[in-house]
């Protein structure tokens, strides 16, 4: 028995002992696993009555609950309003008598006079209430024990909300009340006695200037007061959004509820039931595997987000609670639409993370204690962001959690603006894609399959031997890190947006290096990926140079038109403030000289970018997807990072941008090596820079007149015979897996080796 | 039919590490029942992990019909079919959910599937119990469905690791009969156990595994003239008491 192949003939072997026929398995894609794998995790997932009770049992009876016990706080609120909001403290019967009667005095006089003061709880809608029965709804008066009683204990205990002592005049005085001298004693740290206080002296001012006021007036009818005023209340729209702030934090709670026990039972379960073994023991790749399990427990997350937003809607809807609950508005289907948008990002992401937590736990103990902190560390967030101030912007769109239960937020309120919110989206799935990757790479591993090691630790284990080839994994995990840390770097650079335009320049190619070229390079160094074969850095023929020399150079006037195509369709979404804002740092950056422009943005971003989106991401794409479909993803990122992460981001620069991702994604597919792209991408970036910098020049030329925005019809023609013409030739002259790869030798079987 | 070649699998690194098996070399041709046996810890369940390709060796390779693992671990899993006593069922599917599961897994299509599923019931004696509820069944009927779960993509290698483990005297000569069966088919079996007076009375040939080296390797008549002990028994208890390695001899 030699040689590394198949060798079926070398024993005999009776009917029967034949393996059957299968495809094989490397050649079958998820699509062909995916019925078989999800059907059984499906059914094993649906059939647990834990599961049920979860999905089904909670809700049913979590909202009437929920409902009943609203109604009963709502009840309650409005049995207190009924009652006195005021306790005052006043030692004799004759004071009490004296303080009523100038509070009554006062209540009327504000009436009369000043209505806009009262307050809403103080305005009563009953028209026919007397302002002693205001007073009485208000104020109830106690009369404290003993002769001299401690009126500062009496306050500080809160027994009272103010101590009241009068002392009357003797002498009559024309006004509508007997005149006296009040002592008041409040507590400073209770705003009910403060608002008791305020109470309290409202009257008495007003009884006192409606006096004097009067007294004036007598002596000069004509007289007025110096200044008048007039007072709006308008109720605030930011404070408090009352339960429909609650809303993200509770739709994120309910999600994450569904998810956690299928993750546990199909990952750590697997485990303690002793199936795992059987079943990475399958010809299946194991991504295969998981991504079936991810598709289990995303299905029963959404299912019970869905439930749960029924039985939460049935439940207001049969509680007439609407608009206590979502505003004026009610339920609307908007409304249900944005609630559904959000549960199902929110599954995607958090179905993910679970799967990564529990994949590696070696059972359901060990697994629940990992996401007890998960829980903790998602409810905290959804607490602060409950906080006035918070909206989904700038780097907040890109931060895990946060940036969700804030676009879920701004989408209950209607305030959600495209950008941000596709930055969240987007960010979130990648995410997602991360936490998946992380999973596939913990999930049913050595460790975990023999018990015999830990499990964290394996995930930062490097592989044993070196690696000529990205995982999909490994390309996740490089995306996902891209994002957060692109804007964490764009972010610092731009508080140094006060230094000269060459040092931010200089400062953004380093960054764009470090990111770029230096991350996706450590990461292959960390996992012993061989980064020459790895990133296809190999050299080519010289037609295809010929081919990228005339595609980079020719292809910006179709860019510039896709540019004015997308700006037609209305896909601009810059304010004409942030425009200014970018047509100042395009004119600052005339100041600097062109040949650093070129470096740093033509050459070295050139370089960098396709060292990432080529070298590495298309890479790691191929090992899981066709390499033209991989070219079509790979630009599709391409496209959406510049639209998301870029300095003054538009979606106008999508179509361009994914465009030219598509072409240099299939360039370097076709010609087997990153090259030619970075050498297409340079030339690109640098022509348009070029172009930039004289386009005085080119105006008085005719070649690009500022007063036509398009660009002439011969440079059109011209630009799409040179595009169609390199594309056409490199097709003819390549295949779809890259004419300079070259043949691999086999290696010889060790019995093969020469003695 | 199966070749193992210097197979070495060493856990961690420094003065912490062990070496489970070390450079074990072994064949089974079609038809023959190879006992790999030892004492716990011999490093025998490791191997079979290697071989089965779910752990990677730190040197050495396995070939089975001419497919090595180290390149070709999809084709060779398909070829192996595997027996762990320790292997549980999925609690909430019925057997003939399971054989189907599995069926599916190894690329069968639906009437291949159905025509196994079948068959098996009909070889393991799974009828009566097939569209129960695999939580309720008993330890005996759980071992027949893992029995018919290896068998399900008719592999020409069957792997059984402590196949007896757990089991009453009714459900070892279950799987008695069951080896004997896929003997008769010309199917390559290895069994690891550590019950060596069971193992007597499976095994065509032996290899006594202790602290993951290859001890002894040849027929129960081979070792008894290389030991010039009777039973395999006590050939362990010598290799026990030995403070020395003993090299192979075959």
């Amino acid at each position: 028995m030699s040689g590394s192949g198949p060798d079926h003939d070398s024993s005999p072997r009776k009917a029967g002992t034949r393996p059957f026929r299968t495809e094989k398995t490397a050649a079958r894609s998820f699509l062909h696993n995916a019925p078989v794998l999800m059907k059984k995790e499906l059914r094993e997932t649906l059939r647990d009555r834990r599961t049920i009770v979860t999905l089904l049992a909670m809700p049913i009876l979590l909202y009437p609950l929920l409902g009943m016990l609203f109604r009963f706080v709502a009840i309650g609120q409005s049995k207190s309003q009924n009652e006195p909001q005021y306790i005052i403290s006043i030692v004799t019967d004759a004071e009490a008598l004296w303080l009523n009667s100038a509070l009554e005095a006062g209540e009327a006089i504000l009436r009369e006079n000043w209505p806009d003061r009262l307050t809403a709880m103080e305005a009563n809608p009953n028209p026919d209430q007397t302002p002693a029965e205001a007073v009485a709804s208000m104020v109830r008066m106690v009369k404290p024990d003993g002769d001299a009683p401690d009126v500062r204990t009496l306050v500080a205990s809160m027994e009272s909300d103010l101590v009241i002592r009068v002392e009357l005049d003797t002498v009559e005085q024309q006004s509508r009340v007997r005149g006296g001298k009040i002592f008041v004693t409040a507590c400073s740290d209770s705003v009910t006695s403060q608002e008791a206080l305020r109470y309290v002296e409202d009257r008495i001012q007003a009884t006192n200037l409606f006096s004097l006021f009067k007294q004036a007036r007598f002596q000069n009818p004509s007289i007025q007061l110096p200044v008048r005023a007039e007072y709006e209340l308008v109720a605030s729209n930011r404070k408090s959004k009352g339960f429909l702030g609650l809303m993200p934090l509770v739709l994120l709670l309910m999600t994450v509820t569904g998810g956690v026990y299928p993750a546990i039972d199909l990952t750590a379960g697997e485990r303690e039931r002793d199936t795992l073994e059987t079943l990475v023991a399958l010809p299946i790749p194991r991504v295969h595997l998981l991504f079936a399990k991810y598709i289990a427990v995303l299905t029963v997350t959404l299912m019970t987000g869905f439930i749960n937003s029924i039985a939460m809607s049935a439940t207001v809807f049969v509680l007439q609670m609407e608009t206590q609950l979502f505003g004026e508005a009610g339920l609307t289907p908007t409304f249900m639409l944005s609630l559904a948008v959000v549960l199902v990002v929110f599954a995607l992401f958090y179905s993910a993370v679970l799967l990564a937590i529990t994949s590696s736990s070696r059972s359901f103990k060990e697994a629940q204690a990992y996401l007890i902190p998960l829980m903790l560390m998602s409810i905290s967030p959804g607490l602060v962001v409950l906080l006035p101030g918070w909206h989904l912007e700038g780097v907040l769109a890109v931060i895990p959690l946060i940036n969700m239960l804030l676009l879920a937020g701004d989408l209950f309120t209607g305030t959600a603006s495209i950008l941000p919110a596709t930055a969240a989206v987007v960010s979130t799935l990648l995410y997602a894609a991360g936490a998946l990757a992380l999973a596939a790479r913990l999930f049913g591993n050595d460790a975990v399959a023999t018990g015999s090691r830990g499990t964290w630790s394996d995930l930062f284990q490097r592989p044993p031997h070196a690696q000529t080839k990205i995982s999909p994994g490994l390309a996740a995990t490089g995306m996902a890190a891209l994002f957060p840390l692109y804007f964490f770097f764009m972010g610092l650079l731009n508080r140094t947006s006060a230094a000269q335009p060459e040092h931010r320049l200089i400062l953004g190619a380093v960054v764009t290096i470090l990111l770029f070229a230096v991350l996706p390079a450590g990461l292959c160094l960390w996992q012993k990926v061989r980064i020459q074969p790895a990133w296809r850095i190999r050299a080519v023929s010289a037609q295809f140079w010929v081919a990228v020399i005339l595609l980079g150079l020719g292809t910006w006037p179709l860019i510039y038109e896709l540019v004015l195509a997308t700006r037609s369709l209305g896909l601009v979404n810059l304010s004409d403030s942030r425009l200014q804002q970018v047509a100042e740092i395009l004119e600052r950056w005339k100041q600097v000289p062109l040949p650093l422009m070129i470096c740093t943005l033509g050459v070295i971003t050139g370089i960098s970018e396709e060292i990432f989106f080529r070298g590495f991401l298309l890479n790691g794409l191929r090992e899981i997807l066709r390499p033209n479909v991989s070219a079509v993803v790979c630009g599709i990122l391409f496209g959406l990072f510049h639209v998301i992460a870029a300095d003054g981001a538009t979606l106008e620069r999508f179509l361009p941008s994914a465009a030219l991702g598509i072409v240099l994604s299939w360039i370097a597919v076709r010609t087997g090596s990153v090259l030619p792209g970075m050498l297409m991408h340079v030339l690109h970036n640098s022509s348009l820079l070029a172009l930039a910098a004289y386009q005085g020049q080119l105006s008085q030329l005719m070649v690009a007149n500022a007063d036509q925005e398009h660009l002439p019809m011969l440079w059109l023609t011209g630009s799409a015979a040179i595009v169609t013409g390199c594309l056409f030739w490199v097709w003819r002259t390549s295949s779809e897996n890259g004419s300079s790869i070259p043949v691999l030798t086999p290696i010889p079987a060790v019995n093969e080796l020469p003695k | 039919m199966i070749s193992v070649q210097q197979l070495t699998r060493q856990f961690g690194d420094g003065p912490d590490a062990v070496l489970a098996v070390d450079h074990l070399s072994f064949e089974v041709p079609p038809g023959e029942v190879y006992g790999l046996l030892g004492p716990n810890g011999a490093g025998k369940t490791t191997t079979l992990r290697m071989v089965l390709g779910l752990l990677t060796p730190t040197s050495g390779d396995v070939e089975i019909l001419g497919y090595r693992v180290s390149e070709h671990a999809d084709e060779v899993k398909r070829q192996i079919g595997l027996v762990s006593a320790s292997a549980g069922l999925y609690q909430w599917l019925t057997p003939r959910e399971i054989l189907e599961f599995f069926a599916g897994g190894y690329g069968l299509d639906p009437e291949q599937v159905q025509h196994q599923v079948e068959r098996l019931a009909d070889l393991m004696d799974l009828r009566r119990f097939l569209d129960r509820r695999s939580a309720t069944l008993s330890t005996g009927q759980k071992q027949r469905v893992n029995l018919a779960r290896a068998l399900v993509h008719d592999p020409p290698v069957v792997l059984l690791d402590e196949p007896t483990r757990g089991l009453d005297v009714v459900g070892s000569q279950v799987v008695f009969d069951f080896v004997n069966t896929l003997r008769s088919e010309g199917k390559a079996i290895v069994v690891c156990t550590h019950q060596l007076d069971e193992a007597e009375r499976l095994c065509d040939r032996f290899g006594l595994l202790f602290r993951g080296r290859l001890r002894y390797e040849g027929t129960l008549q081979d070792l008894r003239e290389q030991t010039q002990r009777a039973t395999i028994v006590e050939m362990f208890l010598d290799l026990l008491r030995s403070p020395q390695p003993v090299e192979v001899s075959a």
